[in-house]
């Protein structure tokens, strides 16, 4: 049977995993069970891949804010069709010196301007100004818009590197939000 | 005044608060799928220790040593952790000397940072241990 397309489909996707040295790859609908599978999937690879337990430890603690942050971004736009959230995207790379954790999922464009505002606060601190923007979210009453920006802070500390994002715009109604963060092995 | 046991699970910490015997420790893993629903009890079970300390200071111990011993907790969990740190606070402030032994996985310089952003938010005393938690 002629497989031409769904093959060359197969191995570009291969392609472009190797070329951006992809460890870790999954696309679909984040839940619990997806996301401790994942978790354990990454714990293990990267105890093949890394030999420092400081990076490691540091890329398994920002991987799984990140990947809460997927899954708490579908309970606050449960509006946003079930279709579109099975299509978010997580990955994890290592490329020369540093590790790069992106994650992409629709968000509406009307939210598009406080995330950004968000995420441009965050790294327009130098690191003192983090852990006091850290302590500030921590004591304050919780909300969801509290619980954001303490998981992009945390996310943010941890890393020790500017966070980086970009919006693709899909239609009038909603864009792609790809979320970067890069952590430093030495 | 009862014990309170918490077994651990992949996602959540163990708790062992006995006040029998002065053991009080929190440890493992912290990212649970309702971190309220999880911590609530902690918290219910500190205000009324000390509520009863207040009529039964103990007379062997000089001081309470709280023990945190995570491996990783999310950014939600901390929020609630302040909340038990501040209760600790309260029991020192109006009842007895508490003392907080924070442990940490030697190569997790995060855990460790993340005990030290709490150390400044209380006046209650931070001891840090770098130790094999794995």
């Amino acid at each position: 049977m002629e497989l031409k397309a769904p093959t060359n489909f197969t191995f570009d996707i291969h392609q472009m995993m190797r070329e951006h040295s992809v460890l870790l790859a999954f696309t679909g609908e984040f839940d619990m069970k997806i996301i401790n599978a994942l978790i354990t999937s990454v714990k293990m690879k990267m105890s093949e891949v890394e030999p420092a337990g400081k990076v490691k430890k540091k890329v398994y603690n920002v991987m799984v804010e990140c990947l809460e942050t997927l899954f708490r971004n579908y309970e606050e736009d449960q509006t946003v069709s079930k279709l579109i959230n099975s299509f978010s995207v997580f990955t994890l790379s290592r490329y020369k010196d540093q590790y790069s954790l992106l994650s992409g999922n629709y968000i509406f464009n009307e939210n598009i301007a406080a995330k950004k505002a968000q995420i441009e606060k965050i790294n327009g601190l130098n690191q003192e100004g983090k852990k006091k923007y850290f302590r500030d979210c921590i004591s304050a009453k919780e909300s969801k818009e509290r619980n954001s920006e303490l998981a992009m802070i945390d996310i943010a500390l941890k890393s020790g590197n500017p966070l980086g994002y970009d919006f693709k715009t899909v239609d009038s109604l909603t864009s792609f939000f790809v979320f970067q963060v890069k952590i430093n092995i030495r | 005044m009862t014990s309170l046991i918490v077994e651990p699970t992949d996602l959540t910490p163990g708790v062992r608060f006995l006040p029998s015997t002065f053991e009080f420790e929190i440890s493992g893993e912290s990212r649970p799928e309702n971190v309220r629903k999880f911590y609530e009890p902690v918290m219910e079970w500190l205000e009324n220790y000390k509520v009863w300390l207040k009529s039964n200071k103990p007379g062997s111990v000089d001081k309470l040593i709280f023990k945190f011993k995570f491996q990783y907790f999310n950014s939600t969990s901390a929020k609630f952790l302040t909340s038990i740190i501040a209760r600790l606070d309260a029991i020192r402030k109006e009842i007895m000397p508490v003392e907080i032994e924070w442990y940490y996985d030697t190569p997790d310089v995060d855990m460790k940072n993340s005990g030290e952003e709490f150390s400044k938010m209380f006046t209650l005393p931070f001891r840090f241990y770098s130790v094999e938690l794995m």
